[in-house]
């Protein structure tokens, strides 16, 4: 299991600092953890990593990004690794814009901010099963 | 103004001037041409008669001196001497005379000595008589004259005893002279067998122009001479010629003188006509002729003068008639008149009072019904007033409304970005303290468990390291730094160290990324990991405080933008307002529009207007909502604030599309809008009453990837006057 991550991906820095604390603190050496401040940086991550031997189980994104709208990133994230899963993490509760992302294959939950640590650790769990 | 006339002077002067003039003028015409060619007739008649006077008197003077050859003739034959010769010569001679008229007496004078030898008819008394002295001798030559057929005309002489001119015809007979008397009766007799019109007579005059015979006999016995008398001097000199002059000494009048010069004789015949005798027929012709013109001419006057007399008269009718009418007498009866053209006309006048009439009594009847149609419509305008005033009122209650609705509109709009701007820093928080939670429920008691369970000099090196740590404020940013991340896996992979990954992220949380290059030794250690772990555990909470703070500081900013963004709606009050300040509480609550894919230049020189900064932010906010939306949140808003002849100038420009220039002035429109389903479209127009409202301007100018709105508004120490007043705009 030392070869799985998983990449948060938001424009704001406190969000992937707390988010990634928490997961670490959930699932500790379980995986991986990266950070991503956009779409740009978030692709070049996933090669490095590749680069490196380790697998990109989940992404954890935010939906409104700089740069690369997330749906966008969304789809050409899954057209690379189809395999890779993917939670949204969104503040906006456009109806339209969640309907659309959730036809796109690879993203198996959207969870709205703020999260509750509990509801998102089991999405997680859900997603990424131990063993 | 134009010249007018009364009828009657008109119809007489255009009467006389229409048919008097050109009647005048044919009439003087045809007198000047009668006259003319009469005068030529009566010329070509006088001369005809003049000459056939010339020939009889020739033919007269022509068988006198006959008679003058034949005495000759025997007067040579006889011889003188023998008496009964000279008894059969007298009678042969008295026998011969008897025939002719012209000549009176015959007289044989003595050459030499002028003695009278004898004379027939006989006159005893005068045989002997001397004659030398006699004018008949005057002249006269007898050597020059040629014996026998000569002869020779005397001068005239006026003989006292017979009362008239006495001439002579003379001829030579040898030594004798043959004289014979000229009869003066004779000439008379010719005259006046002549045929003469009234004031015409006949005259002759000898070749110088003494007067030979004339009808007024003192003309003779002064012996007159006549050759002052142009046609008589003309005929001396041309054989015939006529003239018009007067004679004088006669009397004062014209005459026309027709004058025939004899071949034989050089006398000058002649014959006069008084001229007004001459013309007394057409004096009469022109006398009736005038006359009849002036009767007629009269006749016209009179009639012209009648007829427009009448017209005067029926005109004076109409005029009463008409004037009654005027002045309201509508009963006034107008007596039928002589004109069907003015009957015609009374006609219509009646026409025109019936139907004056009727409209005054309709306008009697809308008099006395206006007063009160006025009341009920002032009433009805009155009630009117007061729907429209209440109309007003409300349509201001709903304009109030609608600005409120809009604002409001806006403002929904924004809270879906407030909301999100909100929950990152909550959810940022929320995470940090789940992460607490678990500090204090596992990680501390494990930490404590870890220090209390290691050596004393694993204690202290743990201590030393969360002391520096602790120390190394490092910020979020920093730790999420992929650079600097990747830098230090990279080193510690190539320090042969295992799990770099992990101990890359200890490192960075503890602050402790400096440790590969002050302590290498420690990653010897063989617990290096799980101290790492340790000290991350601990120092951890301390990031989440920052998160934490960072989360708050970022909610209260969005709290604060949006406590100034609102409390406009209570606050009215004007005070000195740094416009920067409100742009940037604007550019806050718009942050999550804007930090994706608008970039903000600011270029700032501080301004401060005097305003109700609540409203002034309403603008900064619609300017710059609309621009994020019109460049679809892509690109970049450069906002410039300046001071420019003591206005603050700010100047809001996108590099989205042109605004279309036929939609440019419609912008600032109440309820124009491009945007559906948001807000109904008074944004603009909001903004541009609350900036004159400041006194200021805004302005639009757009062009293709720049499009620029200018507002200008006076600085803060110029803007007291406009201080409590006009703020329910």
């Amino acid at each position: 299991m030392d070869n799985q991550a998983i990449l948060c991906v938001d424009d704001e820095a406190i969000i992937l600092m707390s988010l990634k604390r928490e997961l670490q603190t959930r699932f500790g050496d379980r995986f991986y953890y990266e950070t991503a401040l956009n779409a740009e940086e978030a692709l070049a991550t996933i090669s490095s990593l590749i680069e490196d031997g380790i697998n990109i189980i989940l992404i954890i994104s935010d939906w409104l990004m700089p740069g690369m709208k997330g749906d966008e990133f969304l789809e050409k994230v899954y057209s690379l690794h189809p395999d890779t899963n993917v939670i949204m993490i969104t503040g906006h509760a456009d109806k339209t814009a969640l309907e659309r992302v959730e036809q796109i294959p690879s993203v198996r939950g959207i969870v709205k901010k703020p999260w509750s640590s509990t509801e998102l650790a089991h999405l997680v769990e859900s997603v990424c099963p131990a063993g | 103004m134009k010249q007018t006339y009364r009828i009657k002077d008109f119809i007489v002067s255009r009467t006389v001037f229409i048919a008097g003039v050109p009647f005048a003028l044919i009439f003087f015409g045809v007198v000047a041409f009668s006259y003319a060619s009469f005068s030529n007739a009566e010329i070509q008649r006088q001369m005809l008669l003049t000459e056939t006077l010339a020939s009889e008197t020739f033919i007269h003077f022509s068988s006198a001196t006959d008679i003058m050859e034949t005495a000759s003739y025997y007067i040579q034959q006889a011889s003188l001497t023998r008496e009964d010769q000279k008894n059969s010569l007298f009678q042969y001679l008295s026998a011969m005379m008897k025939t002719n008229p012209v000549v009176s007496a015959l007289w044989l004078v003595h050459g030499e000595s002028g003695t009278v030898q004898f004379n027939i008819p006989s006159v005893p008394s005068a045989v002997g008589h001397d004659m030398k002295n006699s004018p008949i001798m005057n002249g006269l030559n007898m050597t020059a004259v040629q014996d026998g057929r000569t002869v020779q005309w005397s001068g005239v002489e006026f003989n006292d005893y017979y009362k008239g001119n006495y001439f002579a015809a003379r001829a030579r007979v040898g030594e004798f002279l043959l004289i014979g008397w000229f009869n003066p009766t004779s000439l008379i007799g010719i005259i006046a067998d002549q045929t003469w019109q009234k004031g015409q007579f006949g005259f002759v005059c000898d070749k110088d122009g003494q007067v030979i015979s004339h009808p007024d006999y003192r003309f003779i016995q002064n012996r007159k001479n006549l050759m002052d008398i142009p046609a008589v001097r003309g005929a001396a000199e041309n054989y015939k010629s006529h003239s018009f002059s007067q004679m004088k000494g006669i009397d004062e009048q014209n005459y026309l003188y027709t004058v025939v010069k004899d071949r034989n004789t050089g006398w000058l015949i002649g014959v006069a006509h008084a001229q007004k005798e001459l013309y007394s027929f057409v004096t009469w012709l022109i006398a009736g002729g005038a006359l009849s013109f002036l009767i007629a001419t009269a006749i016209i006057l009179i009639g012209s003068a009648n007829a427009s007399q009448h017209v005067a008269l029926a005109l004076n009718d109409l005029i009463s008639g008409t004037k009654a009418i005027a002045e309201g007498r509508y009963d006034t009866v107008v007596k039928s008149m002589e004109f069907d053209e003015f009957n015609m006309l009374m006609n219509s006048v009646r026409a025109m009072q019936n139907s004056v009439q009727d409209r005054e009594q309709k306008l009697q009847e809308i008099n006395s019904t206006l007063e009160t149609t006025i009341h009920t419509r002032t009433q009805e305008l009155e009630q009117a007033n007061r729907e429209l005033k209440s109309t007003l009122e409300e349509l201001s209650a709903t304009q109030e409304k609608m600005i409120n609705t809009e604002k409001l509109t806006a403002l929904g709009q924004l809270a879906a970005g407030i909301a999100h701007e909100l929950n990152t820093p909550l959810g940022a928080t929320i995470s940090a303290e789940s992460v607490l939670e678990q500090y204090f429920r596992q990680d501390l008691e494990h930490c404590l468990l870890f220090t209390s369970s290691t050596d004393e000099e694993t204690r202290n090196l743990f201590l030393s390291l969360y002391r520096s740590g602790l120390e190394k404020t490092s910020t979020t940013s920093t730790i999420i730094d992929r650079t600097v991340r990747k830098a230090l896996q990279t080193k510690l992979k190539e320090m042969g160290i295992s799990g770099h990954y992990r101990i890359t992220d200890y490192l960075i949380n503890s602050g402790l990324t400096d440790l590969p290059d002050t302590n290498p030794d420690f990653f010897l250690r063989s617990n290096h990991e799980e101290i790492l772990k340790e000290l991350n555990a601990v120092i951890i909470p301390l990031r989440m405080t920052t998160i934490i703070s960072e989360a708050a500081q970022k909610s209260v900013r969005v709290v604060q933008a949006l406590q100034n963004y609102l409390r406009q709606d209570s606050e009215e009050a004007y005070l000195s307002v740094k416009v920067e300040d409100g742009i940037e509480s604007v550019l806050t609550l718009l942050h999550n529009k804007l930090k994706h894919g608008v970039n903000v230049v600011r270029d700032y020189e501080g301004v401060t207007v005097y305003a109700a900064s609540h409203q002034i932010s309403q603008v900064w906010m619609n300017i710059i909502s609309n621009a994020a939306y019109a460049m679809d949140y892509k690109g970049t808003i450069r906002i410039a604030t300046k001071r420019e002849n003591n206005s603050a100038v700010i100047r809001i420009s996108n590099d989205g599309p042109e605004i279309p220039a036929e939609l440019q002035p419609k912008i600032f429109e109440p309820f124009f809008t491009t945007k559906k389903n948001e807000g109904m479209g008074l944004g603009l127009d909001i903004c541009k009453r609350i900036i004159e409202k400041h006194r200021g301007t805004i302005q639009v100018m757009s062009q293709p990837e720049n499009t620029v709105f200018t507002v200008t508004i006076p600085m803060a120490q110029e803007h007291i006057t406009a201080k409590g007043g006009d703020t329910n705009g």
